[in-house]
């Protein structure tokens, strides 16, 4: 059974139609990558498979796990293991980001009906994840996100990854504002997540990432359709020629 | 009806303590380069303050948070006269209305001709989170001096949606997460003693 299996999937924003048919069957461990120019569906992708309220689906299917994901949640979809790693993380002033993280990892908990981390067991999780990542104690008693430069934001995005362990790791353009220090920082903090039974997919614009994370698969993604898929090379081909031949 | 009281609180010596509940309806002088730092948690009822800042670097700090449920109507003035030059003024107001709850906001600043190198700021914030709630927000600036700042701020809306889909795309569900951005939101000014009741009307009308 694969992981993840996308089929003839159609969405919209308002009255605007966003994804026109794809299709994608990720497998346990694999890592895939979906480029293509701006205004193409990658983003509208990840959200709908988050379940980000502003998008609809008026065609097709997701299921993750065997289960029918479109019928979840948002917060089911994410205890189920589903991650959304933000292009663009949300600040949300006056939330602790250690509050934050115990709510959201109690809830997993919860949802899976295993006991919650006490606060012992939570702070020694948070250290030890944290410090892996170069998150520092003072950026864990910020509000969430609030005041974090680019860099922090992403690193802290791919922190949470790593805290709540999903077995489904969508990266919505986690290169994007990166200097080369950062993106090799993020690389490895992804790269140390895989897994034999975690799988990945990473939008991107660039080959850049693809130089700390070697993807299994790469799909490009045009007009709301996956119109090529094929191995690493892709990239190369990419970064060469354009999407031109591609559309 | 849930029946929470109102609280007033001043703060002396950096702490903030139980004030009288005479406040709610003052008119209050502040002289002798003092300052005055008051701060309203209202579930229903009233707020008419009037503040004269009356010599040279006098202050003061006004916050409020208004937490209305139900048919409740709530209503707010505070109105600061900068008396003389070089005196600052500063008002935070939170809200948050749901059910059929109401309110009117209506801050008042006075900068009198004479009144140069005044700072005056008024901050009012609101989530309305039902149709049928209503909140007004009316600022008036009286400002006859040249030399002087002043700034005021209005917004009142539902809770943002990206910030409610953050939070649940981490596996919170969605009552929790609103729970955890309203309680964000008002706790953040609040003195700790504060912080039972706020939860109490939260947990009673936020479901």
């Amino acid at each position: 059974m694969s992981l993840l299996e996308i089929k003839g999937l159609h969405a919209s924003v308002g009255e605007k139609e966003i994804l026109k048919g794809v299709d994608l069957t990720v497998n346990a461990g694999e890592v895939h990558v979906i480029m293509g120019p701006n205004g193409s569906g990658k983003s509208t992708l990840s959200n709908v498979i988050a379940g980000h309220p502003a998008y609809h689906v008026t065609a097709g299917s997701i299921l993750f796990k065997g289960k029918d994901l479109l019928a979840m949640t948002p917060d089911e979809r994410a205890n189920t293991g589903v991650f959304l790693a933000f292009q663009t993380p949300t600040e949300l002033p006056g939330v602790g980001t250690a509050l934050f993280l115990k709510t959201a990892l109690n809830a997993k908990k919860k949802f899976l009906g295993e006991k919650p981390l006490d606060a012992v067991q939570f702070m020694k999780r948070l250290k030890t994840r944290a410090q892996a990542l170069g998150v520092t104690d003072e950026m864990l008693k910020r509000a969430v996100n609030v005041g974090f430069s680019g860099g922090e934001k992403k690193r802290m995005e791919t922190f949470q990854m790593a805290f709540l362990e999903p077995d489904f790791c969508i990266l919505d353009e986690m290169d994007s504002g990166l200097d080369i220090d950062a993106l090799k920082t993020v690389g490895d903090g992804i790269n140390v997540l895989r897994e034999p039974h975690r799988s990945f997919l990473m939008i991107t614009h660039f080959q850049r990432l693809l130089e700390y994370v070697v993807p299994d698969y790469i799909h490009i993604m045009i007009d709301g359709k996956i119109v090529r898929s094929g191995d690493k090379t892709l990239a190369e081909q990419l970064e060469e020629r354009g999407y031109e031949e591609f559309k | 009806m849930k029946n929470l009281n109102n609280i007033c609180f001043c703060k002396r010596n950096g702490v903030y303590e139980l004030s009288d509940l005479s406040d709610f309806s003052a008119e209050k002088n502040v002289q002798n380069g003092e300052s005055l730092e008051l701060l309203f948690l209202i579930f229903n009822n009233e707020l008419n303050l009037k503040v004269n800042l009356l010599d040279k670097g006098t202050f003061c700090d006004i916050k409020t948070v208004y937490l209305v449920a139900e048919k409740e109507n709530c209503r707010i003035k505070i109105d600061i006269n900068h008396a003389s030059p070089e005196t600052t003024s500063k008002q935070t107001i939170k809200g948050i209305l749901t059910d059929e709850a109401q309110a009117q906001f209506n801050g008042i600043i006075r900068m009198p001709r004479d009144s140069q190198r005044c700072i005056g700021e008024q901050n009012h914030r609101a989530f309305v989170l039902s149709d049928k709630a209503r909140v007004e927000a009316v600022p008036e600036l009286e400002i006859y001096a040249d030399d002087v700042q002043c700034s005021h701020g209005s917004a009142a809306g539902p809770l943002e949606n990206q910030q409610v889909f953050y939070l649940t795309a981490r596996g919170i569900n969605e009552q929790v997460a609103k729970r955890m951005l309203l309680e964000a939101f008002v706790c953040d000014e609040l003195p700790e003693v504060a912080l039972n009741s706020v939860r109490e009307w939260l947990d009673t009308y936020i479901r």
